[in-house]
């Protein structure tokens, strides 16, 4: 997943998440605007799948980072900086989910209408209305899944975290990560199991 | 080892703990059990699926601006009123809870959301007609019972229901919703004039009213095409009936089959369809 939406960055550009996050330790508030630009779609991606609405995954993302800024100092180094930011997201979205129980995901969430939109042959259209619906039905299963299974699930296949990433950000080990991400992977073939006629239902 | 066991291990990755052998002999099981090969390559199937779709979202252009305005602000830590002691605290919370329980009920019936479907794609001019007006059919318009979709020559809208059928509006076409299933009930549709193509989802079933006949379609993919005179259906998967007062038919994949206002349908007759999508053409 592709999540390397460049901005300004100045100064930063090519420097690592690790120190920038120093420098936003010592309060350098430029490190800290790069190091939201760099991160903001991963995180507000992330948000919006575990949420389920746009409107409350930006002020969660938006929590994240004030909470990232405050807790700077305590990234020691060692270990994915995306790992940690994901870690601080989880938690966050998880209050906003107490806060509101929005557990619902909604259409409104829908692929960017540029995503979709074809000037093309009908073909093109039905192509890729159908590649939608795939989608829909993927973000439905997923959101249907306990948040034990979901959320390894979108650390691996949204953000692209290894499992130890995966361990370090939900505070679990790499096997367990591992094993729920095994466990969302089966439970999924069953339910889109319309969507390859090997998977069967069983 | 047997199907069962070895699944516990197929396509979970292995790691260097002492169930390594364990691997080694399910990986042995699948190589010489298509069933549980079948198996590991859908897992694998469901891997490419999700890395495929779960497409970013983007955060608002304004987002970075905000953070750093947030960040900016001194922290107000939440704190409790003074004096309010942990007790009160308990009580006051106690008595919230006692309210919004005793109004779940008439919450749950208020907050119940409506049915609606969702434009998922859109080609040239597509409109949505409802009492309150016109406006244009974009992707993630959303449509209600009673709305009418028309789209002009050369264009094309295609709708996504809450059981996840889709129906792909086709040019010079006027059809309304007169149903959709959130419920156990059928979708159905008013097609007035032009063509539709639909991917009903298995188990969920589709009706469609036409001025000549009516299609009810059953977990398949079809498409029809209506004029005042005639309604023609074609079958891409699964069984579709077509009905009207004088009579009924089921037209299965590959077939067609159309009916006139005066007459009971005609027997379905096998014809070649093309791939494109299950698109029929204006007349057969």
């Amino acid at each position: 997943m592709d999540y390397g939406r460049e901005h300004s960055g100045g100064q930063w550009m090519g420097r690592s998440d690790a120190d920038l996050l120093r420098a936003v330790g010592a309060g350098d508030v430029s490190a800290f605007s790069a190091f939201v630009d760099r991160h903001k779609d991963r995180v507000f991606s992330f948000a919006v799948e575990v949420i389920g609405n746009r409107a409350d995954a930006e002020d969660a993302s938006q929590e994240t980072f004030v909470e990232a800024y405050r807790f700077a100092r305590r990234f020691q180094g060692e270990g994915s900086a995306v790992a940690w930011l994901l870690g601080i997201a989880w938690h966050r979205c998880l209050t906003w989910k107490y806060r509101w129980r929005r557990h619902a995901v909604s259409l409104d969430d829908l692929p960017s209408p540029e995503g979709v939109v074809g000037n093309g042959t009908d073909r093109r259209v039905d192509d890729e209305a159908e590649a939608t619906a795939v989608r829909l039905d993927v973000r439905r299963a997923l959101a249907k899944l306990p948040p034990k299974y979901r959320v390894p699930a979108l650390l691996r296949y949204q953000q692209g975290l290894s499992h130890e990433e995966i361990g370090a950000a939900l505070g679990i080990s790499p096997a367990t990560a591992a094993q729920r991400v095994h466990r969302a992977k089966v439970i999924l073939r069953t339910a889109l199991h319309h969507l390859d006629p090997r998977a069967g239902g069983g | 080892m047997d199907c069962r066991e070895a699944r516990r291990y197929l396509g979970r990755p292995s790691g260097p703990e002492p169930g390594t052998a364990h691997w080694a002999r399910a990986e042995q099981h699948a190589a010489a059990c298509p069933v549980c090969r079948a198996y590991v390559e859908s897992l694998q199937r469901i891997d490419e699926i999700l890395s495929a779709s779960l497409c970013p979202h983007l955060a608002p252009a304004d987002f970075t601006a905000r953070v750093v305005e947030a960040v900016a602000r001194p922290h107000q830590p939440r704190t409790a009123p003074v004096g309010l002691r942990p007790a009160l605290a308990w009580a006051l919370a106690a008595s919230a809870i006692a309210l919004l329980a005793a109004t779940a009920t008439q919450w749950r019936s208020a907050m119940a959301p409506s049915a609606v479907a969702t434009v998922v794609a859109a080609q040239g001019v597509g409109q949505v007609l409802r009492a309150s007006g016109a406006e244009a059919a974009v992707p993630g318009a959303r449509i209600e019972v009673g709305d009418t979709i028309a789209t002009q020559p050369g264009g094309s809208v295609c709708l996504c229901f809450p059981d996840r059928s889709c129906v792909t509006v086709q040019g010079g076409t006027m059809v309304r919703i007169v149903e959709l299933p959130p419920t156990r009930s059928p979708a159905r549709l008013d097609l007035e004039r032009g063509l539709i193509t639909g991917r009903v989802q298995h188990g969920r079933e589709m009706l469609v009213r036409t001025p000549c006949a009516t299609a009810s379609a059953e977990g398949t993919r079809f498409c029809l095409n209506a004029t005042d005179e005639q309604s023609c259906l074609t079958v891409r998967e699964g069984r579709v009936g077509l009905a009207n007062d004088h009579g009924q038919v089921h037209a299965t994949a590959m077939q067609h089959a159309s009916a006139t206002r005066t007459a009971a349908p005609e027997a379905p007759v096998s014809a070649p369809i093309p791939d494109s999508g299950g698109h029929c053409s204006r007349s057969f």
